[in-house]
């Protein structure tokens, strides 16, 4: 249902005329998103009923509390990757774009953190910040991530989390309108003395902001955040001379050498096991700011499209060997510490029984690497089908549980790839480590699928309800990010199925929604919904 | 339901009404007698204990360590509480060597805790010099900062997940640990509780974290620890210039300097140093005014290189300060003192050994603001007659130097009265003063609590809306936090 003219005419008072659209052709480029195939069944899902761009946090406070006057479901994003960002619950919602809150508010390299606004990407801040010696972290989503988003609202830093941690824990601080409209400040956002701490006075009030993944603007809209930063010893993105052969395009420029203070190496295994024992021995000695198991497959993709399409259909051999590999990188503020660390990667390595493979050690293969886990290039996978299935995003935890849960996973691929239904079959699993392995590591199987395809559509989406299945097999290996990162509840149900087995997490959660938002106004379709549906029994008994 | 049903529950002799058993538990900041004492050994009994609470509305008080009661967190604000001594589970439930992850019940403490983990070759991460009795699940979800800010990403480490009854009785295990099966099965296919995340899209552990016990018990911890080595490096850094010492521990903070990293006063330094109070007076006579701690352990990879190269690192890291570590001072050997690190504070309690009596004042700043409140601090001692060489200061950079802990202490004699009413004075003034002059009072116990929450309505609302989904009767610990005794209740 549409707004009618009256509640346009107010929205419109809020914003301006030339910040309000309901154009239908607008509306349009708003829910053709990746991934639309595969969760909806069609290259469009839902349009919202208009699209505000507001300005400030009092035109958005002001928005808010009238959708709760007037019933109006909104949802706020701000670089839009994913469909859960623009998917609205209801045809009566509306789509508050926020590249108007666009500014770096502070840098304090003294106390190592900054304070954006949500549309500030990580490349802008990394930029900004790399140049007084700090380091944002790699987004695996790619550079042009709201930093606001990985921090408080969606995933985080993914293989920099070795060394940026991730998943919520750098926010030191935000503002936040809530579903009522009234402004929350966690810890000492906003306060005289600074952006410093997220946490009190008295217990932490992050622990609703988010868990393993956020609340995908289903409970408010976070409009400052103050985000801790890491060390850099290098030159800023936009400071370093980027080479490209001639003829090629601009994206293909790349570091020649990696940079002074850095080193890679890309270390080669016998097997898995051993590699994550290396992995994890790297980690615990703190000494590595990137640890990379099985991550070089997503790092060697085709300059084009087309390019890209052949070598998938192809499967290259190479892909096994991959799956085996580890880019691993130090860096040292002193040629002592990054000599000690470099030859202290070695020592694991041959503990470990591993090698360098001289291909795969190169300058360039080097500099190749670095510039891509450090600064991200993207989701490369994308551009072969213009999609792509992340699976399960993982179980987190431990390299033992890591090796038990792999043959689960490649088992339920297992029919699909043997029928040709999924792409790149081979790829394997990859792992994330984080904070030095004490917090271990997240592993999962990106596939590439083909949405054009039919089979290839049927063996995705058959393949994610076996991995999304409480009763099925990763049953054991948790829910805490079971598409949590990309569901879309009214479709997959996820919290309904699988929080009666987790310890009823889901009926905390819904407490919480409904506490922040007592007139169901925030769109909760990549939350979690104010109440489950009523549905037939068998396919409720299907679900719990 | 009458208050004898808790026998039933617990066995009658872990019940108790008797006065002197309980006085123990009204020490501490105004403290009330509370009316009963029961001590559960089991998740299931603590969730029986709450739901009869829920039942007969009575108020819970749980507790985890054993005395003094230091900050008032855990003594009763309200008459007629039942006082839950966690203590009976004391158990470390497991040590996991591999991934670093220890699991503690409530009545573990550090002396307790750093036995079991030298037998793995592990250590805890531990707070400045703990006192003997107490919990260390009760120091994690304090947030007491621990000795190392490289390794300490988050304010919440090194809590990972934890098993929480909240105050409607339910059950509920957090992160990698919520799941449909019990620790054992878990264990089969390799989880280790080392995820502190979710499940899902909200952290429960972060609401019991800073809570004092007012939304959930919690029943065990799941903790980040570390690998132990017998090579360690331990230097002090003297200066009687205090700015120069901050420069140098940010300096230190941001290029991830591993290990030990403290700033002390030499008040404090003697007190942890020595244990008479004439030792404690010839060594503060002998030390400089500021101290920065340094330590580190040869773990990990090719120990023997990583210890020479840090310390190479930090001769020149401080040279570039003006500054220059010693490995001893004023006859004090550096090492000697990061072994005491290692553990808890032997008897007496090391902020008793002067005086017999301390109070505490600490916040969360960023380290730059320590030299103005330690000015500021010194001026309120004077003003109000307080003698400044009784006035100590610590100063831990936390969150990777992101900010810091920055406590004063306050030591007295507690048999004369006169100073103890003046010491009462100055400590309300100061946390009056310096949280309006922008200490943040993170945890803020009774007696600091209406200061700390005066410029944070916004949170206080929130923390009532969350209190009320998870303690819906506030049966726990009421008082506390921003919770009024008697606000909130349904009945």
């Amino acid at each position: 249902m549409a707004l009618s003219e009256e509640e346009h005419k107010v929205l419109e008072g809020i914003v301006g005329p030339q910040y309000i659209t309901r154009d239908p052709i607008i509306m349009e480029s708003y829910c053709q998103v990746w991934g639309n195939k595969l969760e909806f069944g069609d290259k469009w899902h839902r349009p919202p009923a208009a699209v505000l761009l507001p300005g400030n946090v009092e035109e958005i406070q002001a928005i808010v509390k009238f959708c709760n006057q007037a019933g109006i479901l909104f949802k706020p994003f701000a670089r839009g990757f994913e469909y859960v960002a623009t998917y609205l619950a209801s045809s009566r919602g509306i789509l508050l774009e926020l590249k108007r809150l666009n500014r770096i508010l502070e840098i304090d390299p003294k106390n190592q953190h900054a304070v954006v606004e949500p549309f500030v990407p990580v490349y802008q801040l990394q930029d900004a910040a790399g140049k007084l010696g700090f380091y944002v972290g790699k987004p695996g989503v790619g550079y042009s991530a709201s930093c606001v988003s990985l921090a408080c609202c969606h995933q985080e830093m993914t293989i920099s989390q070795l060394y940026t941690s991730g998943y919520g824990r750098n926010v030191l601080g935000c503002e936040w309108v809530l579903p009522t409209g009234d402004i929350l400040n966690l810890g000492t956002a906003n306060r005289k003395g600074g952006w410093f701490t997220g946490d009190g006075p008295g217990f932490s009030l992050r622990g609703i902001l988010r868990g393993r993944a956020g609340a995908n603007g289903g409970h408010g809209i976070i409009t400052k955040c103050s985000v801790k930063l890491y060390p850099w010893y290098a030159k800023a993105p936009s400071e370093c001379e980027l080479k490209r052969e001639p003829g090629q395009a601009l994206s293909a420029a790349q570091l020649e050498k990696v940079p002074d203070n850095y080193w890679v190496d890309v270390l080669t295994f016998p097997d898995t096991e051993r590699m994550l024992q290396a992995a994890r021995d790297i980690g615990q000695a703190e000494i590595a700011c990137l640890v990379a198991p099985a991550y070089m497959n997503t790092g060697f993709h085709e300059e084009g499209n087309d390019e890209q399409w052949a070598k998938l259909k192809e499967s290259p051999p190479d892909l096994g060997k991959f799956a085996r590999m580890m880019p691993v990188i130090v860096n040292g503020h002193s040629s002592r510490e990054l000599e000690y660390r470099r030859k202290a990667v070695r020592a694991a390595m041959e503990k470990w029984g591993g090698w360098l493979e001289p291909e795969w050690n190169t300058e360039k293969v080097k500099a190749q690497i670095f510039q891509y886990q450090m600064w991200s290039t993207g989701v490369p996978g994308l551009r072969a089908t213009g999609d792509f299935m992340l699976s399960t995003q993982g179980a987190d935890g431990s390299v033992e549980m890591q090796l038990a849960y792999r043959p689960v996973e490649f088992q339920a691929l297992q029919p699909f790839a043997a029928a040709g239904n999924v792409l790149h079959p081979n790829m394997g699993m990859s792992y994330r480590p984080m904070e030095h392995f004490s917090l271990g590591c997240s592993g999962g199987i990106a596939t590439d699928f083909d949405p054009w395809d039919p089979a290839s559509l049927a063996a995705g989406k058959e393949y994610l309800e076996i991995v999304y299945d409480p009763h099925g097999p990763c049953r054991r290996f948790g829910y805490a990010n079971r598409g949590a990162m990309m569901q879309v509840e009214d479709v997959n149900h996820i919290h309904e199925r699988w929080g009666p087995i987790y310890d009823r997490a889901d009926r905390w959660l819904q407490k919480v929604r409904n506490m922040l938002d007592p007139n169901r106004v925030a769109d909760w379709s990549a939350y979690i919904p104010p109440e489950y549906q009523e549905r037939p029994d068998e396919e409720r008994h299907a679900c719990c | 339901m009458a208050l004898d049903d808790l026998g039933r529950i617990v066995g009658e002799a872990n019940f108790t009404k008797n006065p002197a058993a309980l006085q123990e538990y009204c020490e501490g900041k105004g403290g009330c007698v509370p009316r009963a004492l029961v001590r559960p050994a089991s998740t299931e009994e603590v969730q029986r204990i709450v739901e009869w609470a829920n039942d007969t509305r009575a108020l819970l008080v749980p507790v985890s360590s054993g005395p003094p009661h230091i900050h008032g967190g855990s003594t009763p604000s309200v008459e007629g509480a039942v006082v839950v001594d966690l203590r009976r589970m004391d158990k470390v439930i497991r040590v996991d060597k591999n991934n670093r992850v220890v699991i503690v019940q409530p009545g573990v403490t550090f002396g307790h805790l750093q036995t079991e983990l030298a037998r793995q070759g592990l250590s805890a991460y531990l707070p400045l010099l703990p006192r003997p009795t107490k919990s260390v699940l009760a120091s994690v979800l304090e947030r007491e900062p621990i000795l190392m800010p490289s390794v300490h990403f988050d304010s919440t480490d090194p809590l990972l997940c934890a098993e929480i009854v909240f105050g409607t009785g339910d059950r509920m295990r957090t992160g990698e640990a919520a799941g449909p099966d019990t620790l054992e099965e878990q264990w089969e296919i390799g989880k280790a509780q080392i995820s502190p995340f979710g499940p899902t899209q909200m952290d429960p552990q972060r609401l019991v974290s800073g809570a004092q016990g007012t939304i959930g018990i919690v029943t065990w911890v799941s903790l980040k620890c570390r690998q132990r080595s017998d090579e360690a490096r331990a230097f002090f850094l003297p200066s009687e210039d205090l700015d120069a010492l901050v420069e140098l521990s940010y300096h230190l903070c941001r290029i991830r300097y591993t290990g030990t990293i403290l700033l002390l006063d030499r008040v404090n330094l003697a007190r942890m140093a020595q244990r008479t109070p004439r030792e404690i007076h010839g060594l503060q006579c002998a030390l400089p005014n500021w101290v920065l701690f340094v330590a580190y352990e040869g773990y990990g990879l090719l120990p023997e290189e990583k210890l020479k190269y840090l310390e190479e690192d930090l001769r020149e890291s401080a040279s570039s300060y003006g500054l220059e570590p010693v490995t001893d001072l004023a006859g004090l050997p550096g090492e000697a003192l990061y072994r005491l690190l290692l553990g808890p504070s032997s008897q007496p309690y090391w902020k008793l050994r002067s005086h017999g009596g301390f109070r505490d004042v600490f916040f969360i700043t960023t380290q730059d603001k320590t030299p103005y409140f330690a000015k500021r601090m010194r001026k309120l001692a004077r003003r109000f007659g307080f003698p400044t060489q009784q006035l100590g200061m610590y100063m831990q950079p936390v969150v990777q130097g992101t900010s810091c802990h920055l406590e004063f202490n306050l030591y007295f004699d507690p048999t004369d009265l006169t100073g103890v009413k003046r010491l009462r004075r100055l400590e309300a003034a100061a946390v009056d003063r310096l949280e309006r002059e922008g200490a943040f009072f993170a945890r803020p116990y009774p007696g600091w609590a209406e200061a700390a929450y005066r410029g944070y309505p916004d949170t206080a609302a929130m923390q009532r809306k969350v209190k009320a989904i998870f303690d819906p009767n506030w049966v726990l610990n009421p008082g506390k936090l921003c919770f009024p005794p008697g606000s909130g209740r349904q009945d």
